[in-house]
């Protein structure tokens, strides 16, 4: 029993604790349960609750994301704004690469990984920023935001030969905020790219650019912009397919799909149990069901203004994760490549060190389960964010409203419906306000 | 042999748990992010203060007031950075630097003034004839001191290269004047690590 030493064992067992695969479906169920249900502080003291339990060191971006959202939800601009500026502090030190957890990626799954964001979520924490900023009334520092998201998109923009290279509502918001600082310069730019950007993507997204017409004495009107974080981002989940090495190649089994699945392809699987057999994953979106369809402020003379999507958040989720797969598939079949020889060598020294056939068959299994059950998709995501962002802008005399917020499903039914009391205009100035509501 | 391997691996764990905290001296530079901090805001005060008060303005307005110091506020300064920059502190290093200077006479911003007219109000009801101030004897401001700080970004993967532009402008506040326009520079060079362990 030379060859399994304790060192080794304490090695694998390690690596294998450090492979925190992120929020459990359940714990995001219920998080984004209590989202919906509008209870906003009891979702954040859930994620402040769980935060060693459920995200730990590696997923301590997403933490920060999904803590900071729930705060947004909730009106708490100030924490909020401190979450998403270390969310963002921490993203930005991802620059400087773990090898161990890079080396750990190759052997065991991405989710050794710490939890980077992608273009499009990145993106949005500068929106959403800059909008607590907005409630805040500081405009200076919601500039600063959006500064920083035109730095970002740009670069991205130049350096990426994706399809989805741009955000483009997070360009138009920031063409907003750089009107109303006189930066028109750059809010031409920006609402340029924006422009640029939803015409890029018309076959993929369902969102439009935010409306710029302007009543003709808009000079001494006030704008209400308001913000309806919609529905519920799809969820990622993982799928895993088993690949048999046995002597002529490999036999895939998706075991998503085995009903109906030939049963020497399942035997073929199920016989790699016993030593032969490498498991890939691979992860995949699902919509996340809700009901809302439309929403609307009503003003208090009765005016309907009815919201209409200018972000497509789900749709962004998918297509980045289109667009990776290559990538995925590349890693992923590398890493086979390198269970597949580990095993190997395992095997062939337990088998040159004893003639115990019964000890070799017993590390083939144990082999093979370590293999398997190390092999995990990433399916990690800022689950919280909504599928959509909708909006609705409006004109009014400079004044005090109390606004009505509506999200009805598909037959017109409210499911939420929210007063925003005394919501205060004034003239030439914008009033952002914003409502989570994702059922 | 089994203690000291175990106490070899639990060493670095106790190191990873202790924080240090060390106390310095508020005037060190110690740059840790790249970032604009109080180090830079302190100096850029200082140098841009200094070459204000020795331009040419300086003599012509002492003449114009008979030998008596002009008298400045601070006004605005823009944030057109891609950080956070409390503008605040960076007035109030200004401010404390016109001050020390013994130049210029100084006076209240405008969101002091408020709270001070404030006082002055409430002297009004409830202190005594003897001690209460009466309205209208502030001093009015020559001349007002505003401006913007810029910045300019290059990244390229883990390198980046920031560039700060500061300008000021001093304004005759009865002529719309420009009688000074500064620029302070500072161009930083950050490079973060590539990997660790």
């Amino acid at each position: 029993m030379k060859i399994i030493r304790p060192r080794f064992c304490i090695l694998i067992l390690t690596s294998l604790l450090c492979a925190c695969a992120g929020p459990s479906l359940r714990y995001k169920k219920d998080i984004s349960n209590l989202m919906a249900n509008q209870k906003f502080e009891n979702a954040t003291a859930r994620i402040e609750k769980n935060k060693k339990s459920q995200y730990g060191e590696k997923n301590a971006v997403l933490y920060q994301l999904d803590l900071a959202l729930s705060q947004q939800a909730a009106y708490d601009t100030e924490n909020s704004i401190s979450n998403y500026l270390l969310a963002q502090d921490l993203n930005e030190n991802l620059i400087t690469k773990s090898v161990s957890a890079g080396a750990g990626s190759l052997i065991f799954n991405d989710n050794t990984l710490p939890y980077q964001m992608p273009m499009y979520e990145q993106a949005l924490t500068y929106f959403f920023t800059a909008l607590n900023y907005l409630a805040q009334e500081n405009l200076s520092d919601a500039a600063v935001e959006m500064r920083k998201a035109v730095f970002f998109l740009d670069r991205y923009r130049e350096s990426t030969k994706k399809t989805y290279n741009d955000e483009p509502f997070v360009q138009y918001f920031a063409s907003m905020i750089f009107e109303e600082i006189g930066q028109l310069s750059s809010a031409r730019i920006a609402r340029t790219n924006a422009l640029n950007a939803y015409e890029h993507l018309k076959g993929y997204f369902d969102a439009q650019a935010p409306s710029s017409a302007l009543p003709d004495n808009y000079r001494d009107l006030g704008e209400l912009v308001f913000i309806h974080f919609s529905g519920k981002s799809p969820v990622k989940i993982s799928n895993q397919m088993s690949l048999s090495w046995d002597r002529l190649g490999f036999i895939l089994n998706d075991n998503n799909s085995l009903q109906g699945t030939d049963k020497q392809v399942i035997d073929a699987a199920f016989s790699g149990l016993f030593g032969k057999t490498i498991a890939i994953s691979y992860p995949s979106y699902v919509d996340n069901p809700y009901f809302g369809q439309t929403s609307a402020i009503v003003l208090q003379d009765g005016r309907h203004i009815n919201t209409y999507n200018v972000d497509d958040i789900s749709s962004a989720a998918k297509l980045t994760l289109q667009e990776e797969s290559a990538s995925l598939i590349a890693k992923t079949a590398t890493r086979a490549a390198t269970k597949f020889i580990l095993s190997k060598q395992v095997h062939d020294i337990t088998n040159k060190n004893t003639d115990k056939k019964g000890l070799v068959l017993l590390v083939d299994i144990a082999t093979t389960i370590l293999n398997t059950a190390t092999e995990q998709a990433d399916t990690r995501t800022w689950s919280l964010l909504p599928a959509q962002i909708k909006m609705a802008r409006v004109f009014l005399a400079p004044g005090e409203y109390d606004i009505d917020f509506y999200n009805y499903d598909a037959r017109g039914i409210p499911l939420d419906t929210y007063r925003f009391e005394k919501v205060k205009l004034k003239k030439g100035q914008r009033t952002y306000i914003w409502r989570y509501s994702s059922k | 042999m089994k203690k000291l391997l175990v106490l070899t691996l639990l060493l670095p764990l106790l190191i990873a748990c202790g924080t240090k905290v060390e106390r310095m001296d508020a005037d060190t530079t110690k740059d840790l992010s790249g970032k604009w901090n109080d180090a830079d805001s302190r100096m850029t005060a200082e140098t841009m203060i200094n070459d204000c008060l020795n331009a040419n303005w300086y003599n012509k307005a002492l003449k114009a007031k008979g030998g008596n110091e002009p008298v400045v506020i601070v006004g605005t300064i823009k944030n057109n950075t891609m950080e956070h920059i409390n503008t605040a502190t960076f007035v109030e290093e200004m401010q404390r630097a016109l001050i020390n200077s013994g130049k210029v006479d100084f006076v209240a911003s405008q969101d002091e003034r408020g709270e001070v007219r404030e006082e002055r109000l409430e002297q009004q009801e409830y202190s005594s004839e003897q001690t209460r101030k009466d309205f209208g004897k502030e001093v009015g401001a020559d001349y007002m001191l505003s401006g913007a700080m810029e910045s300019i970004v290059d990244k390229e993967g883990r390198k980046s290269v920031i560039y700060y532009q500061i300008n000021l402008k001093l304004i005759n506040v009865e002529t719309n004047q420009l009688v000074w326009n500064g620029q302070q520079k500072i161009k930083k060079y950050v490079a973060k690590n590539a990997l660790k362990f």
